[in-house]
């Protein structure tokens, strides 16, 4: 395989012939550029997989070395680092607004360093692999956000997009066109009871593409009433809820009810109950000729009257339910979280290459562990010296202050 | 003079302006993508507040600039703006894997639209061990220092 090529613009070579010597032993090919102008043909003949390079460089700085890399075509994305020891507001805010890829305050640490540069190479070659996304969006559990909460923020924000929402084995859609709702699909149900169908769907899940559609509008009521109407339907079907078992509870005919007087939709419904056997209350809504909120209705009164009868259920954390960090939010009422919740989650997962050997991951961690450690050592040493780390007293102090105001 | 130094992030120029403006009460520095505020605590004490605006075509902008030194974060983004989070996303990930800096999101929102319940402007939520989660409405001074407030008792549990 071949190496991948580094190369390092400093004035002062002696200053990084410990990082010149830990990268090589990494296993990559260096070379050194002692001024800007030389770093950035160097770049480009020598075909660098990646810079690090110090802000102040003889003859083109380091800032104006990446502002030139990033406007060659063959190597506006390659990965930079800028190196220095920059102390005074002006030079931080300066240095905010470069499209560089990492920062590292001088004196530079060799290890650091190097798990700095194999953690950009890395992530530059999986974007090599991986093609741009044609569509964007968002998706997560109807449990977390139903479609009244979609249907709001897409309102709020204005956007254009294509909902698809799957539930048991059913799978509709509903359009959108700049935040208005203009049609909806569900398998061969009416546009408006399609949708309707769909408010009270809390199963399932749900994915939005932020993309243009060629629907025109179906709907002729506005989408501010039709997401009223949707939270009437949502409320009146968490009451109806509040009155049954778990809807993913197992029901079946009450053998011992006896013969009891049943309207025709009461009939209907048992004889569905009947013919599947043992099944869950959401799937015989599902299952129903009826209007959802209706069923529901019809199996809350066979349920009070014991013509139907809930077989024990176990509570499976899984089974449809929200996870645990949610919950406080569903509490209160408030549905529309995924969203964010899904962010964090990124967060706490690191990026892998497909193709990274598992030594390599190893090794990577490995760095990325000592690279951490190093790094709390150093932070712990600088906030014994540096004034910007307060000690608790000090922020009882600001959270005092925070109360008064 | 002991400073203390916080970073608020945020997908565009509005939210982290008008956040730092109802904590400090006014800008001390305001330039295209950076804000500064000052907000003293007692005459030896006073936090700064740098507001940054993290671009969508360089979300790697230089972070150890300001990770190596602030005490935690602020990350705001406008609720109303699906993608607004997602140009967050490289930030946040950033400052939990490299920094494990201590940080609150929150989710800009006038305060009575919905969905936000109000009592949820009250309270922030644990999503992970560094991160918490809360609404504001960055124009109110008490709900922005409400931000402030779960920071400092995030950082304050972090070294009990």
């Amino acid at each position: 395989m071949d190496r991948k090529k580094i190369l390092i613009a400093e004035k002062e070579p002696n200053d990084v012939i410990e990082l010149r010597k830990a990268l090589v032993t990494a296993g990559y090919e260096v070379r050194i550029a002692t001024n800007g102008a030389e770093a950035l043909t160097l770049a480009e003949s020598w075909r660098a997989d990646l810079i690090v390079a110090e802000m102040r460089l003889p003859q083109m700085d380091g800032p104006h070395l990446l502002h030139d890399v990033r406007n060659l075509p063959a190597l506006q994305s390659l990965p930079f680092i800028l190196t220095g020891s920059l102390k005074t507001l002006e030079e931080r805010v300066s240095a905010m607004k470069l499209a560089v890829d990492d920062y590292l305050q001088k004196p530079l640490d060799p290890e650091e360093t190097v798990a700095r540069v194999e953690s950009l190479i890395r992530e530059a070659e999986l974007r090599a692999t991986v093609p741009d996304r044609q569509t964007r969006g968002f998706g997560g559990s109807l449990g977390e956000m139903s479609l009244v909460d979609l249907l709001q923020t897409l309102e709020v924000g204005n956007k254009t997009a294509v909902i698809r929402l799957r539930h048991a084995s059913r799978e509709g859609m509903v359009f959108i066109t700049d935040g208005q709702v203009v049609d909806a699909l569900l398998d061969d149900l009416e546009t408006r009871r399609a949708l309707l169908r769909m408010f009270t769907w809390r199963e399932g899940n749900f994915q939005v593409e932020i993309r243009a559609h060629e629907r025109s509008r179906a709907f002729t009521i506005a989408t501010r009433d039709l997401i009223s109407e949707g939270m009437t339907r949502l409320y009146r079907w968490e009451q109806l809820s509040n009155q049954l078992p778990p809807l993913q509870s197992m029901i079946n005919v009450n053998g011992e009810a006896g013969k009891a007087k049943l309207t025709d939709e009461e009939n209907g419904l048992l004889q569905l109950v009947r013919k599947n056997g043992s099944q869950r209350i959401i799937d015989l809504v599902e299952e129903s000729q009826y209007d959802d909120l209706r069923a529901l209705t019809v199996i809350k009164n066979l349920y009070e009257r014991h013509v139907l009868k809930a077989l024990p259920w176990t509570d499976n954390p899984l089974n449809g339910e929200p996870r645990p960090l949610l919950k406080p939010l569903q509490k209160n009422g408030q549905l529309a979280t995924d969203l964010i919740s899904s962010a964090f989650q990124a967060t706490l997962k690191k990026p892998a290459h497909a193709a990274a050997r598992q030594h390599d991951r190893r090794r990577v961690d490995r760095r990325q562990d000592d690279r951490r450690k190093h790094e709390r050592r150093r932070d712990s040493q600088d906030r014994d010296k540096n004034h910007v780390f307060l000690n608790k007293s000090e922020l009882i102090l600001i959270r005092e202050k925070l109360l008064q105001k | 003079m002991r400073i203390g130094e916080i970073a608020v992030l945020s997908s565009g120029n509005e939210e982290k302006q008008l956040f730092i403006k109802s904590v400090c009460e006014y800008l001390e520095i305001t330039t295209e993508n950076i804000t500064f505020g000052r907000f003293p605590i007692n005459e030896q004490l006073v936090l700064h507040l740098y507001g940054l605006a993290v671009q969508a075509e360089s979300p790697a902008v230089a972070w150890d600039l300001l990770a190596k030194k602030c005490l935690g974060y602020i990350v705001l983004f406008p609720w109303q703006d699906a993608g607004a989070l997602e140009r967050l996303k490289p930030v946040l990930d950033l400052l939990a894997n490299k920094y494990e800096a201590t940080m609150v999101v929150a989710a800009h929102m006038p305060e009575g639209n919905r969905p936000v319940p109000p009592a949820l402007f009250e309270n922030s939520i644990s999503l992970t061990a560094e991160g918490k989660l809360m609404f504001c409405d960055a124009r109110r001074p008490a709900s922005a220092r409400k931000v402030l407030l779960a920071l400092i008792d995030s950082l304050l549990e972090k070294i009990a």
